[in-house]
């Protein structure tokens, strides 16, 4: 059934299908050709034996008779048979086999009236015969009749083995394609099957093997198609192989400082102050991995876009000013001075809750990398149809190798630095997945030892 | 006995150290590979504590190229990679014991225990020289039926002795053994805590259980 179904097996019946019709169409017209021209020989044959025939005759004192210099032959080669019959339709002279012949009637009426005509009769054991009947006549009537006939038998003997011929010709034929077909067929489609084994055989762990190309052909674009997929595939797998990996990684490390101080701590009876610095660690700890898990699960939930975006006209300029309320604080206990403006009126359609994480995020990054006494700006303008939030600090910067990662979810530019700063490398990836899904973005552009500047593009609510 | 802790997590390696000084463990610490590997080579550390996923050299490198080296002081590896093929890559590269995160204190101590003792002759946790016992579970030193009452740098010098009896032990080994990098090997604070020793462990009216070789350091007699 697998196989009836196979491209190999549809495609050699096609190709079969086409090429016994066409066979047989030729063949029919190869046989037919002949057989009319095997039967018009035999006619003319007949017409040319009454012709010889008549051509010995005549007529004399209204009595027939052959010619006293007889160069009539009777050829039994060309005619079996010939009948002379006179105007009485009474038999006068027969050469040849003597056959009844069961029209003999309606041919002689026809031949005295002075037609002539070609029949063909069943003779009793069922051989089937040719006759020709012919007028001898001249000036002065219809003097007699000639009647020729020859068994088809030979021709039907020739059409016959010529049937059979053609017949075992096409099997043979049909058969050699059928196999040399199935054989090309084949040979064509094996790097197929080749590509489908190999795809059955990659699985999740080893999408680093690769289809063999051999082939420029369909074939070969096909199998390297596939391999660009599961390059993909395997480039999808490992992303999310090493999220997986650094997500565990960053749980387990605020569990171990966990475990290991409380254990710890357990050891042995302790001062209260010792076991208050031990429960302030801990519960440092605890924070710090809830946010991480709230961080999580946000991009778990945007992940599977599952997340509804509250949409709203935004006051971005009044966001900002709030927002700024809040992170005053951190700038004045670094000394960082947190320049305004300038801050057009501008709403944007999007959800407030996330543009304000969004840039409260950026913020809380520029003031983090910027050391004591700099500076952090924040720029609201139109540009078109979009709103451009531009924050700029005057911190360490990011070297330029790493900007293009640095929307990678885990990813640190300097590991230790940013940890012990108590961020888990998630945040910017947070900030741009909330851009995209505002129908914004965000871009960067940083100098180490001066600063960097992220500009987030958002598109103007259409009504303001 | 001397360790170096080599972990990122500052916070994590602080508690690690802090747990380990309270057992009278000498601790220095790195937070990065490749601080970690230098110490680890410039230093004859009894123990090293290696985290894997560390900036700049992770742990599995710097354990593989230690061993090329020679460096072969027992390593346990301290990290959150618990599949069977991290733990069997980590202990591949010659590391000699492998804690996942999160870890019980507890825990930490007893392997330390366990690979430090595996290093030393004896392998029982008790040491015995003469008549002087010292268990290094419960920190307890007996000499006799008589328990002696020694402060933590006492014990940890002592058990150095009593791990090597009858060795000849260099005030080098002691300062490199006993104390971190930042001890000062000018003053003699080692003849201070060797004359402390003395006073405790021996008898009176006997030669003491510590000599002193001449020009080269002092050895634990068994008596």
């Amino acid at each position: 059934m697998r196989f009836a179904k196979s491209i190999k097996f549809r495609l050699t019946i096609w190709y079969l299908g086409i090429l016994g019709a066409l066979l047989l169409v030729f063949a029919a017209v190869a046989y037919l050709t002949l057989s009319n021209s095997l039967y018009q020989g035999l006619d003319n044959s007949l017409m040319l034996g009454a012709a010889q025939l008549e051509n010995s005759l005549e007529v004399d004192d209204g009595s027939i008779g052959l010619q006293q210099d007889n160069q009539f032959n009777f050829d039994e080669q060309s005619v079996e048979i010939m009948l002379l019959y006179d105007d009485q339709g009474h038999l006068m002279q027969s050469w040849g086999k003597r056959v009844e012949i069961p029209q003999i009637n309606t041919l002689l009426g026809e031949a005295l009236a002075g037609r002539s005509l070609f029949i063909t009769s069943h003779m009793g054991s069922g051989q089937e015969i040719r006759l020709y009947a012919a007028p001898f006549e001249d000036a002065t009537g219809v003097h007699a009749a000639v009647v020729v006939g020859r068994s088809t038998a030979e021709i039907k003997d020739v059409l016959e083995r010529l049937r059979y011929i053609l017949i075992f010709a096409i099997l043979v034929t049909v058969a050699l394609a059928g196999g040399g077909g199935l054989f090309l067929a084949n040979r064509a489609l094996k790097p197929v099957e080749q590509i489908a084994r190999t795809a059955r055989e990659i699985e999740e762990s080893d999408l680093s093997r690769r289809i063999e190309v051999r082939s420029e052909d369909e074939l070969g674009r096909l199998a390297s198609t596939l391999n660009q997929m599961i390059g993909r595939l395997e480039r999808a797998f490992g992303r999310q192989r090493q999220f997986t990996a650094d997500a565990s990684h960053e749980l387990r490390t605020p569990l171990a400082v966990i475990q290991a101080e409380s254990t710890l701590s357990l050891r042995k009876e302790r001062t209260e102050n010792d076991y208050r610095k031990s429960l302030k660690l801990i519960s440092r700890e605890v924070a710090h991995m809830s946010t991480l898990v709230d961080k999580l699960l946000f991009l778990a939930r945007s992940d599977i876009g599952k997340e509804q975006l509250n949409l709203e006209a935004v006051n971005l300029k009044e966001l900002i000013a709030d927002l700024a309320l809040e992170i005053d604080p951190l700038c004045q206990e670094k000394r960082i001075e947190c320049k305004l403006g300038p801050l057009e009126n501008l709403v944007v359609n999007g959800d407030k809750v996330e543009l304000k994480q969004l840039l409260l995020n950026l913020l809380d990054n520029a003031v983090r990398y910027t050391p004591k006494g700099g500076t952090v700006s924040v720029v609201l303008v139109r540009k078109g149809e979009t709103v451009l939030v531009a924050i700029k600090d005057s911190g360490i910067g990011i070297p330029e190798e790493h900007i293009p990662h640095i929307f990678e979810r885990f990813y640190r530019v300097d590991k230790a630095r940013s940890r012990t700063e108590g961020g888990a490398g998630l945040g910017l990836s947070i900030c741009q997945h909330i851009a995209k899904v505002h129908g914004g973005r965000i871009e960067v552009e940083s100098q180490v030892g001066q600063g960097s500047t992220f500009s987030v593009f958002l598109p103007l609510f259409a009504k303001s | 006995m001397r360790i170096l802790v080599v972990e990122d997590e500052r916070r994590l390696c602080n508690i690690i150290k802090r747990g380990l000084l309270e057992e009278g463990y000498a601790v220095d610490t790195a937070y990065d590979g490749e601080d970690g590997e230098y110490l680890a080579e410039t230093n004859p550390y009894d123990l090293i504590i290696l985290d894997i996923m560390l900036p700049k050299k992770d742990g599995i490198e710097i354990c593989g190229e230690l061993r090329l080296k020679r460096v072969n002081m027992p390593v346990l590896m301290l990290t959150a990679k618990d599949t069977v093929e991290d733990r069997v890559k980590g202990l591949d590269a010659g590391a000699d014991d492998y804690l996942v995160k999160p870890f019980a204190f507890n825990e930490l101590l007893a392997r330390v225990r366990a690979l430090l003792r595996r290093e030393g002759l004896s392998k029982s946790p008790r040491l015995q020289v003469g008549d002087l016992v010292l268990d290094t579970l419960t920190r307890e030193v007996w000499q006799g039926q008589r328990k002696i009452e020694l402060t933590s740098k006492e014990y940890v010098i002592l058990e150095y002795f009593m791990r090597h009896p009858n060795m000849v032990i260099t005030r080098t080994m002691l300062e490199e053994h006993a104390w971190d990098y930042e001890f000062d090997s000018m003053s003699n604070l080692i003849d201070v805590y060797i004359r402390r020793l003395r006073r405790k462990i021996d008898e009176r009216g006997q030669t003491s259980l510590i000599q002193t070789v001449r020009g080269a350091g002092y050895r634990l007699r068994e008596v």
